[in-house]
């Protein structure tokens, strides 16, 4: 009985163990052309968001601590996260460009993490100094096709066009949005949340930023 | 023959066995779509009936479903991977899809019911006529979907091809009911009960 136990564990070890091999090898010749792909990628979606304007690089602000505790007051008085909840900015934007014309910052483009249905979502947004949502660019994820992967599209940020001021915060949700835009979401209620959500840290995290580089 | 045949018409995976409907339903809104998919499908189908004929004495019967499973996800990675490298347009076409080939009754089906029990060429044979049964019936699947959806035939572009067939009159004024998951639904079911008349009539004059 134990000797065939183990037989049972040592053959299916040894197809694992072939798997890993194969795929380890796989993931050797794919991974670089990837990255140079997703890299590519990247660039030219930063250039077509930027409208041609030059793109800056910002590390999170140091003093964040001061700046953590303003973004979460923000975020729950938009209802983006309830009362006593906490999330981590610097685990959900990932990077901060700044855009500027003759050396004078413009707007900021922000890259996002968001909780979609197929799991994480990346994306690059847009906003004004004001915080306000201009546009926004779904990068990585694994959305359905036909129903989430709308969100690809850039007329799907039509409803989140100039929202996230302080009197018009961003919709997070489906109540928040016109009857058109609630029915245009319908079936893809995650995608919309993990999008919504992420663009208004976005939009709260710009404002606090205050246009500086 | 027989073996790659019956993929085809007897016992085609989409309008007979009705296997493997889910990521039809979902992906079949592009030809395009219904290529790449049907392909990774062949390529999967292929490789795990080719392990799983060959390693049918090694496997004990107790973990043979794991032992599928991580075999069947093996190449379902390979092909996910190749797809993000080499098709990358494809691969955020078919979005998760992709990964769920893995749980693809077809697949897990064909190496329990034949794989497991037959030679490493017989199991090619029927994994090709099951890949093609599949691709087949997505490919007109997705090819009324998309004329009548979207009034379009894309495909993948080549050189000044842009890669989309752009039909006059329907392109215009689609009806979109075709694009959408009851479009889905309905075409399915018309596909499946014409396919299935067609298969009776064959039988009666065969009993004839």
């Amino acid at each position: 009985m134990k000797n065939k136990l183990l037989d049972m564990t040592f053959r299916l070890t040894l197809i694992c163990a072939a798997a890993a091999f194969i795929l380890g090898i796989v993931n050797i010749v794919t991974e670089p052309v990837i990255i140079e792909r997703k890299r590519i990628e990247k660039e030219k979606a930063l250039k077509a968001l930027s409208d041609g304007d030059h793109v800056g690089e910002i590390q999170l602000p140091a003093n964040s601590d001061d700046l953590h505790n303003q973004l979460m007051a923000s975020l729950m008085e938009h209802g983006v996260i309830g009362s006593g909840d906490e999330l981590d900015e610097k685990e959900l934007i990932t990077s901060i460009y700044p855009v500027d014309k003759n050396g004078e910052i413009t707007k900021y483009i922000l890259q996002l993490e968001g909780s979609g249905y197929g799991g994480k979502m990346i994306l690059l947004a847009v906003f004004s100094l004001d915080g306000s949502f201009v546009k926004a660019k779904l990068m990585e994820n694994n959305e359905t096709p036909g129903l989430g992967k709308k969100a690809e599209d850039s007329l799907y940020y039509n409803m989140f066009e100039k929202k996230g001021t302080s009197e018009d915060p961003v919709p997070v949700s489906k109540r928040a949005l016109s009857d058109s835009a609630a029915e245009a979401i319908s079936g893809s209620t995650i995608t919309f949340n993990g999008i919504s959500k992420a663009l208004a840290l976005g939009s709260d995290y710009v404002k606090l930023l205050g246009g500086k580089n | 023959m027989f073996n790659f045949l019956k993929g085809l018409f007897r016992e085609n995976p989409i309008f007979v066995l009705a296997l493997g409907l889910c990521p039809t339903l979902a992906v079949s809104t592009q030809v395009v779509n219904a290529i790449g998919m049907g392909a990774g499908v062949i390529f999967v189908l292929i490789g795990s009936n080719i392990m799983v004929s060959l390693l049918k004495n090694f496997i004990p019967d107790e973990v043979h479903i794991p032992a599928y499973i991580v075999i069947i996800a093996s190449f379902v990675t390979i092909v996910d991977l190749l797809m993000q490298a080499f098709v990358p347009a494809l691969s955020t076409s078919l979005g998760v899809f992709v990964k769920l080939i893995v749980v693809n009754c077809i697949i897990l089906g064909r190496a329990e019911a034949f794989a497991s029990k037959n030679n490493v060429k017989d199991s090619i044979v029927d994994a090709l006529g099951m890949g093609v049964g599949f691709t087949v019936g997505l490919l007109i699947i997705s090819l009324v979907r998309e004329v009548l959806g979207s009034g379009t035939i894309t495909l993948f572009p080549m050189g000044d091809f842009e890669g989309i067939i752009r039909i006059p009159g329907l392109y215009d004024a689609p009806a979109r009911i075709f694009s959408l998951s009851p479009g889905a639904l309905l075409v399915m079911g018309f596909l499946m009960a014409g396919f299935n008349w067609l298969l009776s009539i064959k039988k009666k004059n065969k009993e004839n």
